[in-house]
This record gives C-alpha cells, structure tokens and sequence, in this order.
C-alpha cells in the first residue's frame, strides 16, 4: 500500500536528513562519498546511431546560445534541437516577431546540450527548463503524463481559425494529439521530415536495373536490391543494395503495417501485436534481404552512423530514409546523379512511412506562457517556415510554403534538379506519411523490443519467429506495469 | 582564532561534501523507498522497489552478470597487466621517460574519446583489429557487433587505460629496498626470485590499494558501455549503472533507481570488505603487522 507524501512533508523530512548529515559530518568520521549512490553521469553524450531518433538533430553541446533582443519585458528561452544553420535562420527571423509581440524582452535560443532528455528532465525537476523547447512524438509521451507540456488545444481553438488550420498536413497535424493521454495536443508543427528512397542513378545503369517508380513493390524493391549489389573477388560485399535501419526503434514499425499487421493493437494499447503473420513476415523481408541474401547494409558497416553520410562512398544503392536536400547535396556535391523515390507500398497495397511529429512544447513551469505561445505560433507561421527553407531546405510544415519550397530549394542548389523534390509535395496530397503506434508505456516497451531487434537484425543471431516470445514479454510488462 | 580560520578554510570542502555528497547519497537512500518520477509523484512504498528489483526485474540478472564478468576479469588482468608494464618501465633504458608517458596518456584521455577510438579499432572489417586477425589468417571477431564478443570488446578497452594503476606500482617499485633485492642475490636468488619473494611482498599494499579502486571502478563501468553499445547487443553490455541510468531518466523511476543504486553499493561493499578481510594474510606491511 503506498502512502501519499505532501510536498512540505517531504521538504521537512528532506532537511532533516540534510541537517543530519551535516552534523555527522561535523561530528568527524565522515566517511568517503558512496561509489553507487549517484547516478550515472548524464553529461555523456549519445553514441550516433543510425534511424534512432527521428528528428536528426545536429546539435552539439560545444555551441552557444543566441539571443534576440526586443523592447519588453519577458524573456524567453528557447531549446532547438538543430544544427546552425538553422539556429541563425532561427535568430534571424525573431526581431519581427519581438516587433509584432512587444511584451516579449529577449529570446534566447539555446541548442540541445548532449544528452539533452536527461537534462530537460533534470531541468524540469529543478524549475529551470527551457519556456519552448523542440521535441516529437516519439519522446513527448512521458513529460505530457508528467504535467510537463502545456496543451495547446484551448490556445489553437482561440487563435486559429479553421481557414488557418488547413495550411497544415492534416496527417501531422492530427498526430500532435496523442488520444491516450486525453487528447492533449502537445504543441505545434516546427518541421517535417518523411521518409524515402534515395538512389543512385549512376549505379542503376551500371546494374542495368530499372529506376525506381511510384508503382514499385516490395518485390520490385528486394529484387532491385539483389541486382545493385556488388561482391569484390573475396565474396565480400562492396556495395550494398540498400539500406534500411530494420533494428531502429523509430522505423521498424511501418513495415509490418504495410504487410497489414499492427506492432500495437489498435484496440488495445497494452497489447503487442508484431507476433501476427503478417508483421512477420514483414520482418522477414527485412532479414532475409540483410542476412541471407546479403543485399541489405548491416549496421556494422557504417558503424552505425548515419547513410546521409555513408551515401556517397558507395557502400549503397539506395537507402529509405528522410529528407535533407541541402545536406545530401553538401555531401554529394554533384558528383553523381540521384534522386528520390516513395518509399512502395506493401503487399496489402497500403503505402505508410514514418512522417515525424516535429515541433516546439511550451513548458508546463514557464511564467511566461502567454508569450511562449506567441513565439510557437511564430515557428510554425509562414514567415519562419519560410526562412527555415531558405536555410536549411528543410520541408516546411504548411501547404502555402510547401509549394514555394521546391522551387527555392532548386534555384539555391541547382544540383538537385533532377532529385525528384516532388515526392514531398506528392506525399503531402497523398497523405501517407504519420506517426507510430504507440503503447501505453512506450518505454517500457523499447526496453523490450530494441534488443530484440538488435539480436535479429544486428547481430543476425535469431529468426523472426523470436519476435513471438518477445511480443508476448511486452504485453506482460504493458499489462503489469513494469519499472 | 586560529581554528576559526582553519575551519573557515576548510568549510569550502566541508559545504560541498554535506551538500554535494552526503546530501545526496542520503537523499538517494531516503529516494530508494518511494515510487518516484521527481516531477509529479513521491508515493512511499517502503521495501518495494528492492523486492521488484529482485522477484520481477527481467535485466537484474543479465546486468549482474555483465558486471560481473566485466569486474572479474578485467580487474586481475588488469592488475597483472599494469605491474608487468611497471615492471618494464622500471628497468634502466633508454627513452624511459617517453615510454612512461606513452604508457601512462591514455589514463589522462577522456573516457568518451578513448570509446569512440576503439569503435574504430574493434571494427572487424576496417580497424586495426580486422588487419591483425587477417595477418594472423584468422576472421576477426565482430566485437561489438556480436552478442559474445561485445563484452569482451569493452574489457580490452578497460585494459587500455591501466596507466594509472601502473603509475602507483612504479612508484611502488622505486620505493623497495634495493639492498635487499642485492642481498637475496648474494644468497643466489634469480631474478624471478628477487621479484616473487622481495619484490611482490613488499608491493602488496599499492596492489591492495589498486585492486580496491578497481574494484569499483569496474562495478561502476558506464562511459563505454554507452557511448559504444548503448548496452547493446541484445543487453549483452548492459551494467548495473547502465540500468540505474536508463530507469532513472529513460524511464522516470528515479525511487527505483536509486534502489538499484544501493544494491550496487552493497554488491561493491561486500567484494571491497572480502578484499579487505583477506589482506591480512597477503599484505606486507614493513612497519609490522598488518593493519
């Protein structure tokens, strides 16, 4: 049975232990601090892995702030989650929104730290977390349960209307509610990435292999991969037809959909449900194409680091993931043709990828929320989302600016003429894109399956059918409540 | 006055340690027995989060085993391997200056960048380990690619950083008495004589000291475990820290953590006492008897 502690019990029992400890302290005999009481240092950043989080941020911890300054009073923190270019365009763009919102002081927009959760985390439990900070879907559920983010429903009710909302994708701005956890809205549009497949023409001609089109299988697309590999005279692969991160926690989970399978169940939220035949053998593509066939590029490849970056060294044909044309042109330079294709639809005729829930929360703890909402409202305004285009080329979160950004992105880098830019506009009006089913307790869940996935795809050391035993351990720890 | 300023000038220290350290150790502790995301809930539960850990949790074992063979292994090899490098570094030669350093730089490298080197190293198909298994004519380990090979891989890394420990047992070694390694000599001894019967005796306090920080340097092993394998794979690198960090913030059970915290700190306590208990009948003290 567990007993509610009050807030001022806790802070008197909390002194008395402090006092009490000053006093043994004082009293000599202090002894040296305890080796396993702290926990584990939370300055360390994260390893870079391929597919693991969907916003690819750029962000390192070496950076510093940037600030706006405008006549009022509040001041604003802001933590982005993106590289420079996008925090200058980002700087840039702010001295007409402290024109326009004269209450506002100074916005100071602050980039990740490493291992920036952890310390939101810690700084929510300090009272200094950022008034907006950028954050997604797949991370937003347990500071909403928290109390942490500020939902913006009643704010979107009041200050948009209906005319206003349309300029949004409905597919992303339906994801921003997360039903499970009464509806909220945890906050506004800041980007959108989907995912696709990039090829290299240069290596399709050599292969002699058809480029891919919008009526492509996944038949077509295993076959193309077989063909686009390359064996030096050791048997070794050379080239790889494609890569697609299967072990990622962010990406594994559409295929099985399209193979008309669930990873959750839709009614039942504490239930797995990639035990099914189809999501097996949606697997089952996947591995086979990795492991016995040899045509999909193992993590250990690339050392887990990014395809963006991997793409032009020729470890790969074709890769599925997202969208950055103005990185892929800073890598590729020209130096070979490519483009982008949908990523095909499944056997069941659905065509679904991850199209991510990229945008700003307002902090539950802000004393400023009024303004902080102001300046949500300005990121996912025309003027900003705009400005992001025209640094970063990024895909903008609105329909009006959507149409502007394929030409912008082509007059600014020329190279990417015969990229097939249209597949984001194509996917837009098609709607395909959207967010992952989630379990009630996500994390617990990722405690489970990433491992797994990992023993399958990774390291190669399971069949499918493992995932049987797993899904039925991640119901369990759904339905018991796990720790 | 003169104590009023002594402890005005220690207070810096003792401020810090009541606040920093004890505070939070027994904050930590007090932590243990309550359900607890620090943000929303501070719910009692008494001895709950210690039971769950024990009857329920499905990564306590695997991460008891993962630390264990980590410390286990990598603490008598290391051990060995730090006193036979001191050993040579001791010898009169030339260079032995640039040597030491040499031996002793990886100690002063940050744990982040000497793992983000190895990853390369251990990389089975372009690093250094792909070329020397290939030149020995044997397929390299996948390292941390594979789920038997992963710890391993992080035990040779821990290996890499011995220069510390081989700095004390150089210092050790200057400090023996060298009229009594000439005198066994006089009396015949070879040298690996003079070194197991005069030498290692009196290098057992500073091999005491070192195995004890290892000890729990190695129960504590976290920096490459994350950076490299994020535990993986298939939690076949995942430590005990490793899991007290991924309960306490990828999963909001700070109480919990905390409890799996204090069953660390005991776990390490009994392996440090069992050392110290035993050292009274494997460590030399010139000065007498062992203490």
């Amino acid at each position: 049975m567990s007993t509610m502690v009050t807030r001022k019990q806790f802070l008197h029992t909390a002194a008395g232990l402090i006092g009490a400890s000053v006093l043994a302290a004082c009293g000599g005999g202090a002894s040296t601090a305890s080796p396993a009481a702290g926990a584990a240092p939370a300055s360390t950043p994260k390893p870079a892995t391929n597919g693991t989080t969907a916003s690819s941020s750029g962000a390192t911890p070496t950076r510093a702030p940037m600030a706006a300054q405008g006549k009022g009073k509040v001041d604003l923190t802001w933590e982005v989650s993106q590289g420079d270019a996008w925090m200058k365009a980002s700087v840039a763009t702010l001295p007409a929104l402290l024109d326009k919102v004269p209450a506002i002081g100074k916005v100071t927009v602050e980039p990740t730290p490493g291992d920036w959760e952890n310390k939101l985390v810690a700084s929510m439990v300090a009272g200094t977390a950022p008034d907006v900070f950028d954050m997604w879907g797949d991370i937003i559920p347990p500071f909403v349960e928290r109390g942490q983010v500020v939902d913006v429903q009643p704010l979107v009710n009041r200050d948009y209307k209906a005319a206003d909302l349309q300029d949004f994708y409905d597919w992303q701005w339906r994801d921003f509610v997360l039903p499970w956890l009464n509806n909220i809205r945890f906050g506004m549009p800041r980007y959108v990435n989907m995912m696709f497949t990039w090829y290299r023409k240069d290596m399709f001609d050599k292969a002699g292999v058809k480029y891919p089109s919008l009526d492509w299988s996944h038949v077509d697309y295993a076959d193309a991969a077989n063909k686009l590999t390359v064996k030096d005279s050791s048997g070794k692969v050379t080239t790889f037809g494609l890569a697609y991160p299967a072990w990622s926690w962010d990406r594994y989970w559409y295929k099985p959909t399209i193979w008309g399978g669930h990873t959750v169940d839709p009614n039942d939220n504490t239930k797995a449900a990639f035990d099914s035949e189809q999501s097996l053998a949606a697997f089952e593509w996947s591995r086979k194409l990795m492991w016995d066939d040899k045509a999909m590029l193992p993590p250990l490849e690339i050392q887990n680091q990014s395809f963006l970056l991997h793409f032009p060294t020729g470890i790969m044909a074709m890769a599925e993931d997202g969208i950055y044309p103005f990185e892929m042109d800073d890598q590729i330079q020209g130096k070979f043709e490519w483009a982008y294709m949908h990523v095909p639809k499944g056997p069941t005729g659905v065509r679904k990828v991850l199209g991510t829930t990229d945008g700003t929360a307002i902090w539950k703890g802000t004393k400023a929320q009024d303004e902080a909402w102001e300046l949500q409202k300005w990121v996912a305004g025309p003027d900003y989302q705009l400005a992001i285009v025209q640094a970063t080329g990024r895909v903008p979160v609105r329909h009006s600016v959507l149409a502007k950004w394929l030409d912008i992105a082509v007059k600014t880098r020329p190279n990417l003429k015969n990229a097939n830019l249209n597949v984001a506009l194509e996917a837009m009006q098609m709607g395909y894109p959207g967010a992952r089913e989630f379990y009630k307790d996500n994390n617990a869940a990722q405690e489970i399956i990433v491992p797994a996935l990992q023993k399958v795809f990774v390291t190669g050391g399971a069949p499918v059918t493992y995932m049987k035993q797993i899904a039925t351990q991640v119901t369990n720890a759904e339905k018991n409540g796990a720790r | 006055m003169e104590a009023f300023f002594g402890l005005l000038f220690v207070s810096p220290y003792i401020i810090h340690f009541v606040v920093l350290q004890a505070g939070t150790i027994l904050y930590s502790l007090f932590l243990s027995f309550f359900d607890s995301d620090m943000l929303t809930k501070m719910n009692f539960i008494g001895l709950d989060n210690y039971r769950y850990l024990f009857e329920n949790e499905p990564l306590f074992g695997q991460t008891l085993k993962v630390t264990a063979v980590y410390s286990f292994v990598s603490v008598p090899v290391a051990t060995i391997l730090s006193l036979a490098i001191a050993v040579l570094l001791n010898q009169n030669i030339k260079f032995q200056g640039i040597f030491r350093t040499m031996y002793y730089l990886p100690a002063v490298v940050s744990g982040v960048a000497v793992a983000l080197v190895w990853i390369w190293v251990l990389n089975p198909d372009y690093g250094l380990s792909g070329v020397v298994f290939d030149l020995l004519g044997v397929q390299s380990p996948r390292w941390f690619w594979s789920e038997g090979w992963a710890l391993p891989g992080l035990i040779l890394i821990s290996l890499w950083g011995t220069g510390t420990n081989m700095l004390l047992y150089l210092a050790g070694l200057q400090a023996v008495p060298t009229q009594l390694m000439e005198a066994a000599r006089i009396d015949g001894a070879g040298a690996a004589r003079v070194f197991f019967s005069i030498t290692v005796p009196l290098l057992t306090p500073t091999i005491l000291f070192n195995v004890i920080l290892n000890i729990i340097g190695s129960f504590q092993v976290f920096t490459s475990a994350y950076v490299i394998t994020s535990g993986g794979p298939n939690n076949a690198t995942l430590t005990m820290v490793l899991l007290i960090y991924q309960k306490a913030f990828q999963n909001f059970h700070f109480g919990y953590a905390s409890s799996i915290a204090w069953v660390l700190f005991i776990i390490i306590l009994f392996f440090s006492m069992v050392v110290f208990r035993s050292s009274g009948r494997w460590v030399y003290y010139e000065s007498g008897a062992p203490r």
